[in-house]
């Protein structure tokens, strides 16, 4: 029975230190702003980084080469590049041995993270995740036209706490 | 002995009661802001906000779970939605929470982990199952319909088994894994429920090989109501749109067809032993206030206002947290397109008349080859806005990168 006041004085202790304690402030998330709505027509837009479900645009080379395309690298798509005469010295697995060598995941690593993963953001987007977007989303149509607003970087006293 | 172990656990619901009452209040902002930039379709940072919280062991674990798993979701992030909505999936089948279920009992209902109505836990389960689906992960998206259609037994006897979309992808996943037998049984299902679905016929379940999985509406609204509020029950979601018409690459594939209204479900989930707990609590807590009310008329002394004030303190009031992020109704749509790249349009219709505002255009779609391609997409109010996003982005403008991105749409066939 002496037990039972000890634990209503923890009780009340824990709750009068969670109430000092106060809560953590929501960090401001910056609005995207966005201009007046025009519904889209149906014209596809012209496809500037090529990935895996647009299809490789013919004489592009990868991106970290300085190029447009985010394609996985397969022996299809290398095979690709050297129909254009690129990366001749390539083969499938040493391209891919250059991303992994940069810490890039691709789809081999995961998919469907729409580059909102922890390697995220895209690796257009100065990210580490070259996994293609999920289509029928705006990042995707983003991705793809090269067209978005960069992600806001994080404050400096956040990255040092991770 | 029900009062003794009541008494005896009054410490450890009083300790769980304060650090839910501490921690809820921490996490009420990020979610009001995640529910904003969600209903804005922010959907990643919607999905940052609510993350905040998917760690904190509260009574909401729950609800912050389904929510991350909702802006992830419908933001296309599968990968996040897949943990967090089987986070949420476990911790609501699991017996956590059950000194705060206990303490509940005498006092405020919403004090009890949240654990989710039976139509709630179905399409947490649900979603989970799309998501495998999509990765042509057979077995574990038929293993997450399964558990919806278990979450639907605790329904209402006659509404029992009638998820019906669950059924329906059961049988695709059946399908798939060459069992037609078991598939059968499960199409059957469906259409028991939906017979008119065109999605459900022999023709579309052999050929199609495009599902497209619409969402629509907002969830139904979970209110107080009965005596002193004590009873939960469900009105329907504000929206207008009632089915979707699509076409890819300008060919009209047809009108989407219901396969499950969540109003229907909420409403058929069923009464348990808490309603009765929660109506004598209305009933006591109206007995209190009148017999206060009356000793205080009749100047019975301090019995009177004791009476009254006990009645308007005691705790009555229904719990109505609700997974507040869901669709009103499920609809699908099955085509047969040859592998390729689409433009999808998709016309939310209120009562066959296409919404201007919540038309949707979306650009190299891809139908893939060998495999069924599922599509999801969810209603919603200048969603798929041409005006978006900029014209040119910022670092090619700082960098002066070679990219020819132009405003100019693409001449020529659509179809690549």
């Amino acid at each position: 029975m002496n037990a039972k006041p000890a634990t209503l004085l923890g009780c009340i202790t824990i709750l009068l230190a969670a109430l000092l304690a106060g809560c953590r402030s929501v960090e401001p998330v910056p609005r995207t702003v966005r201009r007046p709505f025009q519904a889209k027509d149906g014209q596809p837009v012209k496809v500037i980084y090529c990935n895996d479900y647009t299809g490789h645009v013919p004489g592009s080379i990868p991106f970290i080469f300085g190029g447009t395309c985010c394609c996985t690298p397969t022996l299809e798509l290398v095979d690709a590049y050297h129909r254009d005469g690129l990366l001749l010295e390539y083969r499938a697995a040493t391209l891919l041995g250059v991303y992994e060598g940069l810490g890039i995941q691709t789809i081999y690593d995961h998919r469907d993270c729409n580059n909102r993963c922890k390697w995220g953001p895209h690796i257009l987007q100065g990210g580490k995740c070259m996994v293609p977007p999920t289509p029928g989303t705006q990042h995707y149509e983003e991705i793809i036209t090269g067209r978005f607003t960069l992600p806001s970087p994080e404050p400096v006293d956040q990255k040092r706490r991770k | 002995m029900f009062i003794r172990t009541l008494i005896s656990s009054l410490p450890k619901c009083l300790a769980a009661a304060a650090l839910c009452l501490a921690a809820g209040a921490c996490a009420q902002p990020a979610r009001d802001a995640g529910r904003a930039a969600f209903w804005r379709h922010d959907y990643p940072a919607a999905q940052k906000l609510f993350e905040q919280n998917t760690d904190t062991l509260d009574k909401d674990f729950v609800l912050y779970n389904l929510e991350t798993g909702s802006a992830a979701f419908d933001g296309g992030n599968y990968y996040t939605a897949r943990i967090a909505l089987e986070r949420a999936a476990q911790a609501m089948r699991g017996q956590g929470g059950a000194n705060r279920g206990l303490a509940s009992l005498i006092a405020n209902e919403s004090i009890k982990m949240f654990k989710g109505d039976p139509f709630e836990q179905a399409m947490a389960n649900f979603y989970d199952g799309l998501i495998y689906y999509r990765w042509a992960d057979y077995y574990n998206a038929r293993a997450a319909f399964h558990q919806a259609l278990m979450a639907d037994m605790s329904s209402e006897e006659k509404h029992r088994d009638d998820f019906a979309v669950a059924h329906f992808m059961i049988a695709k996943c059946y399908q798939k894994i060459d069992d037609p037998d078991n598939a059968r049984i499960h199409f059957e299902r469906a259409r028991e429920k939906y017979p008119d679905n065109p999605c459900f016929s022999d023709d579309a379940i052999n050929d199609h090989n495009v599902l497209i999985v619409l969402q629509l509406g907002k969830a139904p609204v979970k209110v107080q109501s009965g005596v002193a509020g004590s009873i939960d029950e469900y009105n329907g979601g504000y929206y207008r749109e009632d089915s979707a018409s699509v076409s890819a690459n300008g060919k009209p594939l047809g009108a989407s067809s219901l396969a499950v209204d969540l109003l229907e479900q909420a409403r058929t989930s069923g009464r348990s032993a808490k309603d009765t707990i929660q109506a004598a609590k209305g009933v006591v807590k109206t007995g209190l206030i009148t017999a206060g009310a009356m000793g205080t008329s009749n100047d019975s002394g301090a019995i009177g206002p004791a009476l009254l004030i006990a009645g308007l303190l005691f705790p009555a009031g229904a719990d109505v947290r609700q997974w507040d992020l869901l669709p009103g109704e499920i609809h699908l749509l099955s085509a047969k397109l040859e592998p390729g790249v689409y433009t999808f349009t998709i016309d939310f219709l209120d009562n066959s008349s296409p919404i201007a505002e919540m038309r949707q255009v979306w650009y190299h779609v891809p139908v893939e080859d060998g495999c069924d391609t599922l599509l999801v997409f969810r209603s919603g109010y200048q969603k798929s806005n041409g005006n978006y996003p900029p014209p040119v982005s910022p670092v090619f403008q700082e960098t002066g990168a070679t990219v020819a991105a132009t405003d100019a749409p693409e001449t020529g066939p659509t179809k690549e």
